[in-house]
């Protein structure tokens, strides 16, 4: 189970459902599965039901307010209780508590509340003057006078709020009709009662309006819109975005407004009451801008402009983007964290990568301590171990040799009596191992294992599939003319390039040469998989000389 | 005289163990059969099958593993009772659960303890809602009802304030050493 609060609390609602009577039938059988599959969820169902069955037998737990809160708040919300219900009902209205069995000294607290409003006990209440003003006072600050509760303010980090005084928490409700809730710094997530998610990302200015409406006056939020709850509306100062079923972001500054569609559809009503309003659909992979004017204009999407999650833990905040499996080689966490041009040797250490050589690999698995989610590196020749666990796969037999270890990035330099000037590797014409363009430099014969249950513990997403181009440099061409003079050097090297899902071929393409174009490679991943090893060896011609082989934009798409 | 002193002897040790064990009891009947009036009669039943067998308890044992052990018999006799469609759980889900229940059951003492610090520092509205819900016993569909909340909010919120009280209560006991 992941251990953030979002996941517990949908574990939590699941559970109370079905203890209420409230849960469908696949939600029960949704809660049954995770039960069996997940020892973490059991853990959490046990301590749940013992915490609810508690609070639901007489006993122990005293949840009557303590002596030092029953004055004003119980009596205000006792009132409030009272009062709502004699509303609908004619006859003495029941506030009553079971008295529960307490220590003594609740126990006289207790007693001093009122248990019950009798029908009369309230008119003699509503005649009396203080009553009269404390009503009065109640319809201004009372909660139910502040609007209705709509939004549950789930999970934030590094929040700083604008009015301290307001005591914004993470759990707590909003309701509508609150003053302006400024975000100074930070993200938040707010879930709607009607299933709609919204990340904000401070600085950042925002209202509830209405159950299904919030306005953002300054700052950047993202929506995630359930088809339940179509209709969610976004409003800006001078538009309003509606959901139609969809993920969207909205960017508003004082004289410029964005909107941009990841997912689904949305309408964009530009203008305010004092201008003429226009009406457009935005689509999914679309963005518009309107000005303080009205005047809508297409810009171009930017995918990753928005918070969509958060995992306050690990300090991960995730904008949409891939996770980058060249930035892990190079040390980093995927997003971007890792050094260019530093790799994995043989020692299982990852540094800067230099020097050019080939050298004979270790028969053996060799893990890789210093990154969370690389598992291990390996030289494929014949049955080779893949992965920490011991599973193996039969590649053919290979001289056992490799260049340089597990790059990212993707240069090559020959420095030696004939040079071969450093440059990038280019596949289809593109140059790789930038930080734009990334890449593993996997010089035959090499593999490398990711954990993807890592990857997913971290950010707490599934992985929907692997993506990347695998090919052997073109500029081996470009310096046929000096390789030539390296004798064992041939013309046209070939090597082979796998992909395997714990241990089995998703992918593979043997015997390419620098003449052919880079193969796309695209490879589903399940929810179930557990590691993604990528390999090449040396092909037909029987040596890795020559084989500048690498898996370029290697990404693993992340869904929610 | 001796025989009604030993059977007053006897009825105190019996109750003193059951109040230690109720709770653990209950929260396991309810986590199999997941509604409180049905789980109120099985604790009824369990506990009336205890008495008549406590001369086989095996004196310095675990009385909850023991009053667990006779509410698996009943809850099993509940289900084939019931229509076997309304079982959430099939057998090795229930063995699970139980699993679960032995290695949690002696938290269960200190988790209440926990649960009652935990109570104290809710915002003020959701222990109100915490209090009309549990206390005073009003089902939710008449709680958004007397509340003006929907339904769906409601289970939110509640599911919240659970979520939230069950943090607390963990960070609180491993805050007194017992995790």
């Amino acid at each position: 189970m992941k251990k953030d609060i979002s996941t517990e609390y949908q574990l939590s609602e699941l559970i109370l459902l079905v203890l209420e009577g409230g849960s469908t039938p696949e939600q029960r059988r949704r809660l049954t599965q995770w039960l069996r599959e997940d020892p973490e969820a059991m853990e959490y169902y046990v301590e749940y039901m013992m915490q609810y069955s508690a609070l639901t037998q007489p006993g122990d737990i005293a949840i009557v307010d303590l002596p030092e809160e029953t004055v004003s708040p119980v009596l205000e919300t006792s009132l409030w209780m009272a009062l709502s219900a004699f509303e609908q009902q004619a006859e003495a209205v029941e506030v009553a508590r079971p008295a529960p069995v307490l220590p003594e000294p609740e126990r006289k607290a207790a007693a001093s509340v009122p248990t019950a409003v009798s029908k009369f006990s309230l008119y003699a209440l509503l005649l009396s003057t203080a009553a009269l003003v404390f009503l009065i006072a109640y319809a201004f600050l009372s909660p139910a006078g502040r609007g209705k509760e709509v939004a549950t303010l789930l999970e934030t980090m590094n929040a700083r709020w604008g009015s301290p005084e307001r005591g914004i928490r993470e759990g707590m409700w909003l309701n509508t009709q609150m003053e302006p809730i400024w975000l100074r710094e930070g993200i938040a997530v707010l879930q709607f009662d009607n299933g709609s998610r919204v990340v904000l990302e401070g600085p950042a200015e925002f209202t509830l309006l209405t159950d299904d409406q919030i306005q953002l006056r300054h700052g950047r939020l993202f929506a995630s819109v359930p088809k339940t709850a179509i209709g969610f509306t976004v409003s800006t100062p001078f538009s309003k975005i509606i959901d139609l079923g969809t993920e969207f972001g909205v960017k508003t500054e004082p004289e410029r407004m964005e909107v941009h569609v990841m997912a689904g559809r949305t309408m964009l009503i530009s203008g305010t009451a004092r201008t003429s309003k226009t009406q457009l659909e935005v689509r999914e992979g679309f963005a518009k801008a309107v000005s303080a004017a009205g005047v809508v204009q297409d810009i171009a999407l930017k995918k990753e402009a928005f918070v969509r999650r958060l995992q306050p833990q690990t300090q991960f905040v995730w904008r949409g983007q891939n996770v980058n499996l060249a930035d892990i080689v190079g040390g980093g966490n995927g997003f971007g964290t890792g050094r260019l041009n530093a790799g994995i040797d043989y020692q299982g250490t990852i540094d800067l990568l230099e020097t050019f050589t080939s050298a004979e690999g270790p028969k053996q698995y060799v893990p890789v301590r210093s990154s969370l989610f690389i598992d291990g590196v390996f030289i494929p020749n014949g049955r080779s171990q893949i992965n920490s666990n011991g599973l193996t796969f039969e590649f053919e037999p290979t001289n056992g040799r490799y260049w340089l270890g597990v790059l990212n990035g993707a240069w090559h330099q020959i420095a030696l009596t004939v040079k071969v000037p450093r440059h990038q590797l280019r596949l289809n014409g593109k140059e790789y191992g930038t930080p734009d363009s990334p890449a593993i430099y996997l010089s035959s014969n090499q593999g490398v294992t990711f954990n993807l249950q890592a990857i997913r513990e971290y950010t707490k997403m599934n992985i929907r599939r692997f993506t990347a181009l695998c090919g052997l440099s073109e500029t081996y061409r470009d310096y046929w003319e000096i390789m030539k003079q390296y004798p064992h050097f041939p013309q046209e090297p070939t090597a082979s390039f796998y992909v395997l899902v714990d241990g089995k071929v998703r992918f593979v393409q043997q015997d390419m040469t620098p003449g052919e174009p880079a193969r796309q490679v695209v490879v589903d991943i399940g929810p179930e998989d557990r590691f993604l090893t990528l390999a090449t060896t040396q092909g037909r011609d029987k040596t890795n000389n020559g084989d500048w082989t690498l898996f370029a934009e290697p990404f693993l798409e992340l869904q929610e | 005289m001796d025989l009604e002193r030993r059977e007053q002897s006897r009825s105190d040790e019996f109750f003193k163990l059951l109040m230690n064990s109720q709770k653990v009891i209950y929260a396991y009947i309810l986590s199999m059969v997941h509604n409180c009036p049905d789980a109120d009669d099985i604790m009824q039943e369990t506990m009336t099958l205890m008495w008549e067998r406590f001369d086989e308890f095996e004196r310095g044992s675990n009385f909850g593993a023991w009053g667990i052990k006779i509410a698996r018999f009943k809850i099993l006799n509940y289900f084939k009772s019931k229509n076997r469609d309304e079982e959430l759980f099939d057998e090795s889900l229930l063995t699970q659960i139980l699993d679960c229940y032995h290695r949690k059951m002696d938290e269960m003492k200190v988790r209440i303890s926990a649960l009652q610090e935990c109570l104290k520092k809710l915002d003020k509205r959701d222990k109100k809602l915490i209090e009309i819900r549990y206390e005073q016993g009003l089902k939710i569909t008449e709680l958004a009802e007397r509340i003006e909340r929907p339904v769906q909010g409601l289970y939110k919120a509640l599911a919240r304030i659970h979520t939230v009280l069950h943090r607390c209560v963990n960070q609180t006991i491993h805050q007194w050493g017992f995790r």
